[in-house]
């Protein structure tokens, strides 16, 4: 049997088909602006942009002034950024005397969904839209692929008997670090008046996003489950703590790549994972989660109701 | 192909037992586990994670009652994983004893499902998907049980729990509602409660715990009240369904519906059978789904036996554990003892119960006005001291002889204490026993040196009379 596995995610590759992920590309990177860009990650100094979909959205819903609970409360479970905004704020001293939110549904009973509202109106408000003309496909293909791996660790964890609101957000939430990083890079861009290369910029998310979504999750106090699964999804074994977390992530983005992308994965060499050992999957119990892309797909899909 | 004396199927109490008997007797074991670590059901999802979240709520309990004497406050919506932080240390160092005591009994564990491919032979998948053949001439079945799979109720381990993944949930809800009024509903809803959930027990009975003395179960049902709980007895359920926002609708037949944040399924477990290919051996297990055995825990297949939960009532760790010993002891040729007469019943709800021997109405269904000694928590020193004054010792014995016929006992302790009592039962003890008997001062134990006299003066009243 294989020994545990390191997770390398394809999704840049994969969403912009020309792209390939050269790590070499960093060393076009000035110095200077390495170094200001690494400083603001150490600081945890960055902004979570919502995407122009989900920003419509919920100026929508709060236009309507219906008051639909049940479409808010699902819009907060599909956007890996509004849910992370919606725990930042939860979990801010404003509300810290409601004690420590660890789940979405806690949020919603908690704080209930008028709070919610306006606390995702000040997101928007707060927070800016991406810019997504020139990175769009793999924007979307993350927004895309950490719903369907929050989804599929929904599944994972119900199979085993793990906490299934807890696993959705790790699954929904490892990957935040990428737009956080991406909307950092844009910004400082602009500021230093640096044009980077795409694959340089493609390259410098990867290699920094974990750090990214490590330190806001730090500093938005974010569930500490989430920050382990940020930064430990590619690499479960080395979770010290929440390590059931961390496997759980790992498994369902290796099932999410194999969604969005079938000719790129292999599902044979994804079937044959130790990850299923560390979790005691049966080869039943992983056809059974496999056989649910379909379901989990058409959820993915959900997300792009109202694209741009 | 690996060839063994005894194969056992499940590690819980009951094949464990019943593998460390078989090497004991010099006979070569193989315990055959689906899961990673050994334990079963009763380890890893029940009795020792219950528990565990259960001592923390006593001592949460414990330090609201003395906040107000060393001044200090606790904070609202304590995560349950603050409650359950020592369980892995406490999982780990029951895992670790279990591994090495089979290890050092020379029992080859292996790891996988396994099911019958012929009279003596079984087929064990391991995790990986490959298949190895095992042969033994004894096989002994302690698979457990599951929660069972309702169809009418969507348990879905997210809103709606069982009792396997109840303690899965990482933040305390504010409502819950719990179907079902046997032990396991009772101890996860009187824990809930006290941690400060508004809990509803939703059962068909009047009562719950229906197999227990009334003054036990109404004992259980006032402090349930106390720490904020419902008892809503007579109902039957209409419909379940999650809302818009995830909370759980109850629709009830009276008409009444309730909202609960969160939902706990307990009624009735199932023996897991399913997966073991029976018919193969020609075993089918009864219209209740348990397997039939005779007094040394054999099926109708001669070779085959059934421990624990598989085998029906009284499905307590403890009477698998007795009843893995025995199976393996019949099977290896010795002597095997009768089955006991009194099996004492613990219930780690909040009070504590445990029962032994016959409750009070069943006394008297069989010997007539039986004699009946209470003794209060609230009259013995200790429990004043422990500021555990609540709960009570009861003990029937005999109309004329005052031999002890059962003990029931609420309150803190009442899992130990009920072990004198079963020794009195065992040893066909009478009130006076309890008297002589000299006790440690001052101790909870004394509780039966109080009912005791209770009962031998009620005796002498009678014998004026």
């Amino acid at each position: 049997m294989k020994t545990d596995a390191v997770y390398v995610p394809s999704m840049f590759l994969i969403a912009e088909t020309e792209m390939t992920i050269d790590l070499t590309a960093l060393d076009m990177i000035p110095r200077s602006f390495l170094t200001t860009y690494k400083d603001m990650l150490r600081k945890g100094d960055l902004d979570l942009p919502l995407l122009p979909e989900v920003a419509s959205q919920i100026l929508q819903m709060a236009a309507a002034d219906s008051g639909n609970a049940t479409a808010f409360s699902d819009l907060i479970h599909r956007d890996q950024a509004l849910a992370g905004q919606v725990l930042r704020v939860a979990n801010s001293s404003t509300f810290a005397r409601r004690g420590n939110i660890v789940s979405l549904k806690q949020a919603v009973t908690r704080l209930g969904l008028d709070l919610l509202s306006d606390i995702a109106m000040t997101s928007i408000l707060g927070t800016s839209v991406f810019q997504v003309s020139t990175f769009k496909p793999m924007v979307r293909y993350t927004w895309r692929h950490a719903l369907a791996a929050g989804t599929f660790s929904k599944e994972i964890a119900r199979n085993i008997r793990r906490n299934v609101e807890s696993s959705f957000l790790c699954g929904l939430l490892h990957s935040i670090g990428k737009p956080l990083a991406l909307n950092a890079i844009q910004n400082l861009e602009q500021t230093a008046g640096v044009n980077l290369d795409r694959h340089a910029t493609i390259a410098l998310v990867e290699s920094t996003h974990q750090q990214a979504g490590e330190q806001v999750a730090l500093k938005w106090r974010l569930p500490p489950a989430i920050r382990v699964a940020i930064g430990h999804y590619k690499d479960y074994s080395s979770a010290t703590e929440f390590r059931n977390e961390a496997t759980i992530t790992y498994l369902a983005c290796r099932f999410a790549d194999l969604l969005l992308n079938p000719e790129a994965h292999d599902e044979a060499e994804i079937r044959e994972d130790p990850v299923h050992a560390e979790l005691n999957l049966y080869p039943d119990d992983v056809s059974k989660l496999l056989d649910m892309r379909e379901r989990i797909l058409v959820v993915v899909d959900s997300l792009d109701a109202g694209a741009v | 192909m690996r060839r063994f004396d005894i194969l056992i199927i499940g590690s819980g109490p009951a094949g464990q037992n019943a593998a460390i008997q078989g090497a004991k007797s010099g006979r070569s074991v193989a315990l055959v586990e689906k899961e990673r670590n050994l334990g079963g059901a009763s380890v890893h999802h029940g009795t020792i994670p219950s528990k565990t979240l259960r001592e923390n709520a006593l001592q949460m309990q414990g330090l609201k009652r003395h906040a107000d004497t060393f001044q200090f406050a606790l904070k609202k919506d304590i995560p349950i994983s603050a409650m359950m932080k020592n369980l892995d240390a406490v999982l780990k160092a029951h895992v670790d004893y279990m591994t090495q005591q089979l290890s050092d009994c020379g029992v080859i564990a292996i790891h996988g499902r396994a099911r019958f491919v012929g009279d003596h032979r079984l087929e064990v998948m391991s995790i990986d998907g490959s298949i190895e053949q095992v042969e033994a001439k004894y096989i002994v079945i302690a698979t457990g049980s599951r929660p069972q799979d309702p169809h009418q109720i969507p348990v879905d381990h997210e809103n709606i729990f069982d009792s396997d993944s109840i303690l899965s949930l990482i933040y305390l809800p504010r409502t819950m509602a719990v179907l079902g009024g046997g032990a396991i509903a009772c101890e996860y809803a009187s824990i809930f409660s006290v941690l400060g959930t508004r809990v509803t027990i939703i059962d068909q009975g009047p009562k719950p715990m229906d197999f227990l003395d009334d003054a036990l179960i109404d004992e259980f049902v006032s402090e349930f009240e106390q720490n904020g709980g419902r008892y809503l007895g007579d109902q039957r359920i209409e419909s379940v369904h999650l809302n818009g926002i995830g909370h759980v609708v109850t629709n009830l037949s009276s008409g009444s519906s309730m909202v609960n944040e969160k939902m706990l399924f307990a009624l009735g477990r199932v023996a897991n059978l399913d997966s073991l290919s029976l018919k193969n051996v020609g075993l089918e297990p009864t219209m209740q789904g348990f397997l039939e055995v005779d007094q040394y825990c054999r099926t109708t297949v001669p070779h085959i036996y059934a421990v624990g939960d598989v085998s029906g009532p009284p499905a307590l760790a403890a009477s698998a554990m007795e009843q893995g010993r025995r199976a393996v002891c019949h099977a290896c040729g010795h002597e095997t003892s009768t089955p006991p007469e009194n099996i004492p019943i613990g219930i780690y709800a909040i009070p504590e119960l445990s029962s032994i021997g016959l409750s009070e109405a069943q006394a008297r269904e069989h010997y007539g006005e039986v004699l009946v000694g209470i003794a209060l928590f609230a009259e013995v020193a200790r429990a004043q001291i422990a500021g555990a004054s609540g709960g009570f010792l009861k003990m029937v014995c005999h109309p004329t002889n005052l031999r002890l016929l059962g003990v029931q006992i609420a309150g803190e302790g009442a899992t130990e204490l009920i072990h004198l009592g079963e020794m009195g039962l065992m040893h066909h003890s009478t009130a006076h026993f309890f008297i002589e008997g000299v006790f440690n001062f001052p101790t909870l134990a004394e509780a039966y040196r109080e009912a005791a006299l209770s009962i031998v003066n009620q005796a002498k009243q009678k014998s004026r009379d």
